[in-house]
């Protein structure tokens, strides 16, 4: 994972070079949301080829349109709810079996939510995800262990076959990583600030 | 649509991976008691399990892989690649021909027509010739319905697979490709057929619907991407994102058309393209393609057996029953080559049957000599 460092300020960086028609910023957002929206796609119990080709049109449609986004939540709202619509045209045309109809009800509960809620869900998923995948590879292993697969550093210590002190070490660094990354958006900063006063 | 609180995302993020200081915590607090869903979505990403397992699939998406090929499919001009490098001498060949059967055709004509076709003329049966790699070839002339070619390629040991399959006049066809495509072709019809390890494309010339199978690449990563499926004529490229279409490419450029009944397919011409969804249509025009609406409920022409003429000229009609009946077509009267018509026939009929439905428009009139048709105006009496 290379040019991570820095990355809130140069998002806007690669919104820019987006709108002039240029790969990078293309490919920046791809590979920001492909993920996402392919496992947002897949929690609407969609087949995995139809999954793809959504995701696909969903990127070439934003391209086409590139010059009407000019922030990265524009485009990010855009994506997500492409996406959504798209499946639940899908959904209504294959018109499912009530069986499956009814799986789907049964298994999906952030699909019930309103659009902006299953976005904050989601985007909460990205943003956790991408803060331990920019750490450096050691602390990466030692805080995915700890975060996502949720073992004690004991247990961490043994399955990776380090000590536990490196472990504790590890992930000294890594939360302090972390709080570098996680610095809040500026403009939010300055919400929340005019809303305390 | 609503405005996405981008703090709170911030600060579930934090909660998950380091405490919250107190001042954060009360924020939080006060999102979450503003609504009852805002609390659905804080239990969501609390709840471990769930979680941790979306954490976990979310890193089983390959984008670098899927970029490439979204780069491949949508973003690059297609790069063509030549085309029928027998073509010339086909075309000059059947130029030729054509020259000689109209001589002919005017030679002998001039007394003796009869008032109805001959009786032994037939709608096409299936038959046609199937061409392999080493310069073997097989005729077909089965009563079967579908044809698979799957057997014939699978003996060879290599990943390439080549095959030409071909229809005459007055035959058609139904084969199932080696990847499991079905395909219905049209009498006077050729295909040529090629898979690799990446990618699968037909070389058409005539027209023929196709019914594609879904093939996936084979890969080591979770993310499976469908084998590229591409119908080329010429300078035009059909290329399948999964799905039943119809192309009709004859030798005449202008006569192009593909529709779309079910999937997605794009069609390209050199640095134009058009994405079809069901129930529309790519045709020619001013050298140009376009798209168009159609109506899928005329029925389905070829595979379920029918011809659809939808405001078609009268030589475009005749070119299609001359095809289909093995008959050749001589005009007495050229200016009757651009009456329009329109219509819905089975391809089972008698040739009869067909005449008399375009005599009953009254504008037409037709003569017989052995396999030939005479078209002429009729003559207000």
């Amino acid at each position: 994972m290379k040019n991570k460092v820095n990355q809130e300020f140069s998002k806007q960086d690669f919104i820019e070079s987006f709108r002039e028609g240029k790969r990078t910023g293309l490919q920046f957002l791809y590979k920001t949301f492909y993920g996402p929206m392919c496992y947002f796609l897949e929690k609407m119990d969609l087949d995995k080829s139809i999954i793809e080709e959504i995701v696909q049109d969903v990127f070439f449609k934003l391209w086409e349109r590139r010059l009407d986004f000019d922030y990265f939540e524009s485009v990010r709202g855009f994506l997500y709810t492409s996406c959504r619509n798209a499946a639940l045209n899908r959904i209504q045309q294959q018109t499912r079996s009530r069986q499956q109809a009814d799986r789907y009800t049964a298994q999906v509960d952030l699909i019930d939510l309103p659009i902006s809620h299953q976005i904050v869900y989601m985007e909460t998923l990205r943003e956790v995800h991408e803060a331990i995948e920019t750490l450096p590879e050691q602390c990466r292993h030692v805080m995915f262990k700890l975060v996502v697969e949720d073992l004690s550093p004991q247990e961490v210590a043994v399955s990776l076959g380090i000590t536990t002190s490196t472990v504790y070490n590890q992930k000294k660094r890594g939360i302090e990583l972390l709080r570098k990354r996680l610095k809040p958006d500026q403009f939010f900063c300055l919400l929340l600030l005019l809303l305390h006063y | 649509m609503e405005q996405i609180p981008q703090h709170i995302i911030y600060l579930l993020s934090k909660s998950k991976l380091e405490r919250l200081s107190a001042d954060e915590k009360q924020q939080l607090d006060s999102w979450l008691s503003n609504a009852p869903e805002n609390r659905v979505i804080d239990d969501m990403v609390q709840d471990k399990l769930l979680f941790n397992n979306d954490l976990k699939k979310l890193s089983t998406y390959d984008w670098e892989r899927s970029f490439q090929i979204f780069e491949q499919e949508y973003l690059t001009k297609p790069d063509s690649i030549s085309f029928f490098k027998r073509a010339w001498f086909l075309k000059i060949a059947a130029v030729f021909i054509g020259f000689m059967a109209l001589f002919f055709a005017y030679y002998i004509a001039g007394t003796g027509y009869q008032e109805s076709p001959d009786p032994n003329i037939h709608p096409a049966k299936t038959a046609g010739m199937i061409y392999l790699n080493k310069g073997d070839s097989i005729a077909l002339n089965t009563t079967d319905t579908l044809v698979a070619l799957a057997d014939i390629s699978n003996k060879r040991a290599n990943n390439k697979e080549n095959l030409l399959v071909s229809t005459p006049k007055g035959a058609k066809l139904a084969v199932l490709l080696p990847d499991g495509t079905k395909v219905w072709m049209n009498a006077e019809t050729q295909l040529d057929y090629y898979e690799t390890d990446s990618l699968r494309q037909v070389r058409l010339s005539g027209e023929a619907y196709f019914e594609v199978a879904k093939k996936y690449l084979s890969s080591a990563g979770q993310i499976i991407n469908l084998k590229p499926f591409t119908v080329q004529n010429g300078k035009i490229n059909v290329t399948v994102l999964g799905t039943h279409f119809n192309v009709r490419a004859t030798r005449n450029e202008h006569d192009f058309k593909a529709t779309l009944y079910e999937g997605k397919v794009k069609v390209q011409q050199g640095q134009r393209q058009i994405i079809l969804s069901p129930g529309q249509e790519v045709y020619m025009h001013d050298g140009q393609i376009e798209r168009r609406t159609v109506d899928l409920d005329m029925g389905n022409a070829l595979r379920e057996g029918y011809f659809v003429f939808n405001s078609e000229s009268l030589s475009t009609i005749l070119k299609d029953i001359a095809a289909w009946y093995n008959v050749d077509v001589v005009y007495l009267d050229q200016e009757v080559k651009t009456e329009e018509f329109e219509g819905m026939l089975s391809r089972n009929s008698s040739l009869k049957d067909i005449i008399n439905v375009l005599e009953s428009t009254g504008k037409v009139k037709f003569k017989f000599k052995g396999k030939t048709i005479y078209v002429d105006r009729k003559q207000p009496k």
